[in-house]
């Protein structure tokens, strides 16, 4: 009996000894396969659309711009090309590039190697404008948020940036890659230039658009029951025209696109109707009726002649920036701003130096006076606010702003509008951007 | 019960051997993670991963580079353009004079690059850091153009000093280069107010950024004198004080000796190579040029000696017909011609006088001189010179000059004025090339299409 004992002991012994227990995996898979599962299953929607995706990538310094991207083209795996509307290059030469959907936490699409939406993040302002060290703020790489079955839409890992892409059509994928795209930014262009102003009718109401493609920006301006509406939002070209994000609204609804069909604008509603754009030759309301009100004020940004100066108006406004440039180290840049207080019926003129984070103001207050019937503006009582650095460098627009009634009007330029002061005889013109 | 414990024994042996497993651990990289090789891949692998064990990470990696600053990634062509010049400019002028050894096993193993610079928030940028003696990381890939040696030097000079910084991490500097300078380092080196280049200059530092500390000072020491060379080394040296120069010499010594002592790597013939790579692969040309270190930049004495030139037969024997004329001109002197000096003075870069000087005596009375003018023009491109025989001067040498002129006119002049010429360094040597040790000391010029017929000069550099 006790042999059997120690026999039993020994048998359990052997029994025991070599049996392993298996890991028991709770959804059938290691971790390491399902988030392989994952990746090859977001890569393959990246693929699957037949003829590439057109996108829309937001920044978070200078709007929107839009890209045409086909990922595996050709065959080519890892491979991805693309044209984006950045610049006349870019949106003709089709370049190609790298990019992996990688595993970084969750599934994220990485453009590995330089291609044009780098031009976005790229820190050297000389590459493509920006900030030093940030760019426009674009992002490199992007999570997958949600997919729809024509559209996906993706989240920048930095910047937290907007990536929509939708599928594109055969027709729309030749246009990309055969030079169509910057024909239509052009053709867009081009319309908006020949209307001069660019007005459509909804819903019984009139409404003005008001791009300004230096910006990526486009306003709709409408007066309902003499209350000027404003809505405004980034946009950025398409092979059609141009797509609007964020809610420029139309009466009870949105715009989404301005459209482009045999050199006509279209501007489309979020439920898809399309309503023809026509030209007119003014605008809906004067600007010294909008200003300060849907505008701020004028603003010139450095070093820039607007079309429409006057020799005598870049006398004028380059004062300060002749200041910077002669002391580069001291300076980045300047701005000239004039602000309209219309309740006060005053005018503030700044004179902007900036040095890195640092903005150093040179601020005047001058009291106006408008005659509605000849819209022409006086100016009286000059008080310092701000002495800043600036003070002998605005000189010039001081001395004008003091001695000359002027006018304010509008300005057509290549389908932009502008601010306008034009000096009561005419000889001094001086054109600014509208904020 | 005996029984029963062999028993037990032997099955506890069998409990614990039996169970014990050879497989492999059964863990395998995720394969969807690796991208389908390019032929920039391949050609990485072929050039850096085969051979060096050196891996190049081109790709976009956010956690390579600094997490809080904006990077982009490096164009693919780039990528090629700055690895050709980290292969020729450095890999392999250290395999050849340091050996494949060496190479291997100190060659940092991980290359990062980066497309765009990274900028940090006092706005100073950072073109490259090396880290842990295993990592390089280099940014502005996308600035590279292998095509202008100008962007190229200044690139290949933060290379060589990343990699000084690599070896100082194995090998203590030498206490021979510590002291040099030791009272002479500061924090506030960026300051050109409080330290202005003139200062810097004569306490004997290659750059501004040098005389941040001891490690810094070492490794723009060696950069320089690689990547931009000895010749510019030397300028720099003899353009500054005295006490600037000796100092500088002694550190350049120290390097030297460090690199030789530590790690056996021939300093000298490594600084022939990168100065060949530059030549040859980065289109460095005109500034490795003999013309541009003579007669641009200074760097040699412009008053050249027939005695220790080394000359072509026909260069000999119509100066042996002018000696011989001078000797005959008086049966009572008996003039014995001492030299023949040829004095360049640069007027700009292209053109300027020579004076044929040439001393004579009579017996062991003080030596005398006449001197014969000319003008010379230079083409830098086609590293050309002519000369043209210009009006004499006046004074004694240009009477004595009037003695023997027809004969000079005949033999002297007459070969200087025949044709134009080639300038080059060692031109009396058209065997030895760039990577001998020797090319840099002596040049001169020869007959355009005519190789054998030259004068080569001794060179030597001046100082202050």
């Amino acid at each position: 009996m006790k042999n059997l004992y120690k026999l039993l002991f020994v048998i359990s012994v052997l029994v025991t000894g070599c049996s392993r227990s298996d890991v028991d995996l709770v959804f059938k898979q290691t971790p390491d396969e399902r988030m392989s599962e994952q990746q090859q299953q977001f890569n393959q929607m990246l693929i699957q659309a037949q003829y590439g995706w057109k996108i829309t990538n937001s920044t978070l310094l200078k709007g929107n711009f839009g890209f045409y991207m086909d990922f595996d083209f050709d065959g080519k795996k890892d491979r991805v090309c693309m044209v984006s509307d950045i610049n006349d290059t870019s949106s003709t030469v089709v370049q190609v590039s790298a990019y992996r959907v990688k595993l970084v936490n969750a599934p994220i699409l990485s453009f590995e190697t330089y291609n044009y939406i780098h031009l976005l993040s790229d820190p050297n302002p000389g590459v493509s404008g920006g900030v030093v060290g940030q760019g426009f703020k674009g992002d490199n790489e992007f999570e997958f948020v949600r997919v729809t079955p024509d559209s996906m839409f993706l989240a920048g890992r930095k910047f937290r940036t907007e990536m929509i892409l939708v599928k594109a059509t055969k027709q729309e994928q030749e246009a990309y890659l055969n030079g169509g795209y910057l024909a239509n930014i052009k053709a867009v262009k081009a319309v908006f230039a020949s209307n001069k102003v660019s007005v459509f009718d909804y819903g019984g109401v009139t409404y003005q658009i008001i791009p300004n493609t230096g910006a990526r920006r486009v306003g709709i301006m409408s007066v309902v029951n003499n209350e000027i509406k404003l809505s405004s939002g980034n946009f950025s070209y398409s092979v059609n025209g141009m797509e609007l994000s964020d809610r420029v609204q139309i009466g009870n609804t949105f715009i989404t696109k301005i459209l482009l069909e045999d050199n006509k604008l279209f501007v489309q509603t979020k439920s898809g109707e399309k309503i023809e754009v026509r030209s007119s030759q003014t605008a809906l309301l004067p600007l010294n009726q909008m200003i300060g009100l849907s505008y701020m004020g004028l603003n010139l940004p450095f070093l820039a002649n607007l079309p429409g100066t006057n020799p005598a108006g870049t006398t004028i406004l380059k004062q300060l920036s002749l200041l910077v440039l002669a002391y580069p180290n001291s300076y980045d840049k300047s701005e000239i701003n004039l602000v309209w207080d219309v309740p006060n019926k005053k005018i503030i003129m700044e004179g902007l130096l900036f040095k890195g984070n640092s903005i150093y103001a040179t601020r005047f207050r001058y009291d106006y006076d408008f005659n509605p019937t000849t819209g022409l503006y006086k100016l009286s009582n000059k008080i310092v606010l701000a002495p800043g650095y600036a003070t002998y460098n605005v000189s010039l627009l001081d001395t004008f702003l003091q001695n000359n009634e002027f006018a304010l009007d509008y300005y057509f330029d290549s389908g932009n509008m502008y601010g306008k002061i034009t000096s009561k005889n005419g000889s001094t013109v001086m054109t600014f951007m509208l904020y | 019960m005996k029984i029963f414990c062999i028993t037990l024994s032997f099955l506890l042996v069998l409990v614990a051997t039996g169970c014990r497993k050879k497989e492999k651990v059964d863990f395998e990289f995720n394969k969807e993670l690796d991208y389908t090789p390019t032929e920039l891949d391949n050609w990485l692998t072929k050039t850096f991963t085969d051979p060096y064990n050196l891996e190049v990470v081109y790709r976009f990696d956010r956690y390579k580079g600094a997490i809080d600053e904006n990077l982009v990634p490096a164009q693919e062509n780039k990528v090629k353009e700055q690895m050709r010049m980290v292969l020729s400019g450095y890999v392999q002028p250290y395999e050849i004079a340091g050996g494949k050894t060496f190479v291997k096993k100190c060659v940092p193993k991980e290359w990062v690059l980066f497309g765009s610079y990274s900028i940090q928030s006092d706005g100073s940028r950072v073109l490259a850091t090396a880290s842990g003696g295993r990592n390089i990381t280099l940014y502005e890939v996308n600035a590279v153009n292998i095509a202008d040696p100008e962007a190229v030097r200044p690139r290949l000079k933060t290379l060589h000093h990343e990699f000084t910084h690599t070896l100082s991490q194995i090998q203590r500097l030498p206490l021979e280069f510590e002291n040099i300078s030791r009272a002479d380092y500061t924090e506030s080196w960026r300051n050109a107010t409080l330290y202005p280049d003139k200062d810097n200059d004569s306490l004997g530092f290659v750059s501004r950024y040098a005389r941040a500390n001891v490690m810094e000072d070492f490794a723009e020491t060696a950069g320089f004198l690689l990547a931009y060379g000895q010749l510019w080394f030397d300028n720099k040296a003899g353009k500054v004080p005295k006490s600037g120069y000796d100092i500088l010499k002694k550190k350049e010594t120290a390097v030297v000796n460090y690199f030789r002592d530590q790690f056996g790597v021939d300093f000298r013939k490594l600084q022939r190579e990168v100065a060949f790579a530059m030549y040859n692969e980065f289109n460095d040309k005109s500034s490795q040029s003999f013309e541009y270190w003579f007669f641009n930049q200074g760097l040699f004495d412009t008053k050249l000696s027939y005695n220790t030139a080394t000359v072509s037969a026909d260069v000999k024997t119509a100066v042996d017909n002018f000696k011989a004329a001078v000797y005959a001109y008086s049966a009572s002197a008996k003039y014995v011609v001492q030299d023949l000096t040829y004095i360049f003075t640069p007027a700009n870069a292209t053109a300027g006088t020579l004076v044929v000087s040439v001393p004579f005596r009579s017996g062991t009375n003080p030596v005398i001189y006449a001197d014969y003018n000319f003008t010379y023009t230079q083409d830098p491109v086609n590293h050309s010179i002519s000369f043209v025989k210009a009006a004499q001067g006046t004074g004694a040498n240009y009477t004595n000059a009037n003695f023997f002129m027809a004969s000079f006119m005949t033999n002297v002049s007459g070969y200087l004025t025949g044709s134009s010429f080639k300038v080059d360094w060692s031109v009396s040597k058209p065997d030895i090339s760039r990577r001998d040790e020797t090319f840099f000391n002596s040049g001169g010029f020869y007959k355009a299409g005519d190789r054998t017929s030259y004068l080569n000069f001794q060179l030597l550099k001046v100082r202050k």
